[in-house]
């Protein structure tokens, strides 16, 4: 096994390690459990410096991190699938961004949070649907909830990704 | 903003619960979520959640550790049980005042969700209150071994699992430094404005994923020089032992399961209502 290989597990460790520190530190927070923060924005970067494995196997060391370090209930079976391995692993697709200018990464990653968003949408009116009475919008109710927390961290990551690339910090290594 | 470093739930004690092995509580955590998820009537969900109650006092485990870890979900839970109870039309009517109705139907769907949801809390706690992060990651490194027929790294992903899970308090004492040597110099991080607030971020960002990646470098060249490859099997410094007492609890939950089984869909009893 030679150095590279094992840096590139190291880097894909560290970031999902970042993801779950990131993760408390929270910008808002919102009463069901999700919260605005940058806890993406590792899968993200190494997406952008390593290629799209990397961000994939990232984003599934994040998903079985936080079910660890578990803060919101599992409800059924597939629920997690969609709740923590889907919207992690959706992200990898910014690994086509790599060595790419800004706009495509910028593309790159609002393409990734439709994904996400698209996910955590499923998960929302197919399992805590359910959870809604009758007479209430399941698809509205999910929409909504999901999109008060994807949007702002959305924007929140797109804006760190715009200073990263400036001060070309995506491009750095030893 | 920043939340401590508070993480898993971990308990000390040294109960029944905390000698099995995590693969072994992993297993009936899956099992016993399956079956409440899957059961429609109410009786039988309290039968099932007794079991696990029993389990939990039994084991004594602080219940008080639950309610807080339950603090999330406590606001969903009350919303959908009031939701439930109002605003179910059809049914049985059993109380009435001018515009609210209360149905028997709307009262038993609301006791069903919120046994539900309460029994799985409880299960997931039975595993979290009484297993490390890094021995549950052994369980799920273990339980991944079968997906090594589809060519996926197990090896490799089992050791990154355990480094990142080595690398979290590091990297949680790192960035307490980062925030006070910025904080030193006069930056702001409790801005109202949303985008002061994430602009206040790249100066912690910066300097904690170049540090990290940096020692990712380091750490990579130390696991060379001291021979590191992945052809051999690996083994651990402490062992997780597997005792009788795996054995009674697969027998004991194996056979809780087949009896409920059994008894549910084989054996309907004119149950329904409950």
């Amino acid at each position: 096994m030679n150095r590279s290989k094992i840096t590139l597990m190291l880097e894909i460790s560290i970031a999902a390690a970042i993801a779950i520190v990131l993760s408390r530190l929270r910008i808002y927070k919102l009463p069901y459990g999700g919260s605005v923060s940058l806890e993406l924005f590792p899968i993200v970067y190494i997406s952008f410096k390593r290629g799209i494995s990397a961000g994939l196997f990232t984003g599934m060391l994040h998903a079985i991190l936080s079910m660890i370090f578990i803060e919101n209930a599992i409800i059924t079976f597939f629920q997690p699938v969609l709740d923590y391995f889907v919207p992690s692993m959706v992200i990898a697709i910014c690994g086509f961004g790599y060595k790419k200018g800004l706009y495509v990464k910028e593309f790159l990653f609002f393409i990734a949070m439709i994904l996400n968003f698209l996910s955590h949408f499923l998960s929302g009116f197919l399992y805590y649907g359910q959870y809604a009475s009758q007479g209430q919008s399941k698809y509205l109710y999910s929409a909504i909830y999901n999109i008060s927390y994807t949007l702002p961290s959305a924007i929140a990551i797109s804006i760190i990704i715009y200073i990263f690339e400036r001060k070309k910090i995506f491009e750095f290594s030893k | 903003m920043f939340d401590g470093i508070l993480l898993g739930q971990y308990v000390s004690g040294n109960s029944f619960l905390y000698i099995l092995n995590p693969v072994n509580k992993i297993l009936f955590c899956f099992t016993f979520m399956v079956l409440i998820v899957c059961c429609q009537s109410i009786f039988w969900t309290v039968n099932l959640g007794f079991i696990v109650l029993l389990l939990f006092f039994s084991a004594k485990l602080p219940f008080l550790a639950v309610l807080k870890g339950m603090k999330t979900i406590l606001f969903f839970l009350i919303i959908t049980f009031i939701m439930h109870i109002f605003f179910t039309s059809q049914g049985q009517v059993i109380f009435q005042y001018s515009k609210i109705i209360i149905t028997l139907e709307g009262l038993l769907n609301a006791l069903l969700i919120f046994f539900r949801i309460f029994f799985i809390i409880m299960i997931n706690s039975i595993l979290t209150l009484t297993t490390q992060p890094t021995e549950i990651a052994w369980g799920f490194q273990k339980l991944l071994y079968p997906f090594k027929i589809f060519k996926f790294p197990v090896d490799e992903f089992a050791l990154m699992l355990s480094l990142a899970l080595r690398f979290i308090p590091v990297l949680f004492q790192e960035l307490g430094k980062i925030i006070d040597a910025q904080k030193s110099r006069g930056a702001e991080f409790d801005s109202p404005s949303f985008i002061k607030k994430i602009l206040s971020f790249p100066p912690i960002l910066i300097p904690m994923f170049i540090n990290s990646f940096f020692r990712a470098e380091e750490i990579a060249m130390a696991m060379e020089a001291r021979c590191y490859s992945n052809s051999q099997n690996r083994t651990h410094f402490t062992k997780i032992h597997t005792g009788f007492e795996d054995l009674f609890f697969v027998i004991f939950y194996t056979f809780i399961t087949l009896v409920y089984l059994y008894l549910y869909y084989f054996k309907s009893y004119d149950l329904s209502v409950f």
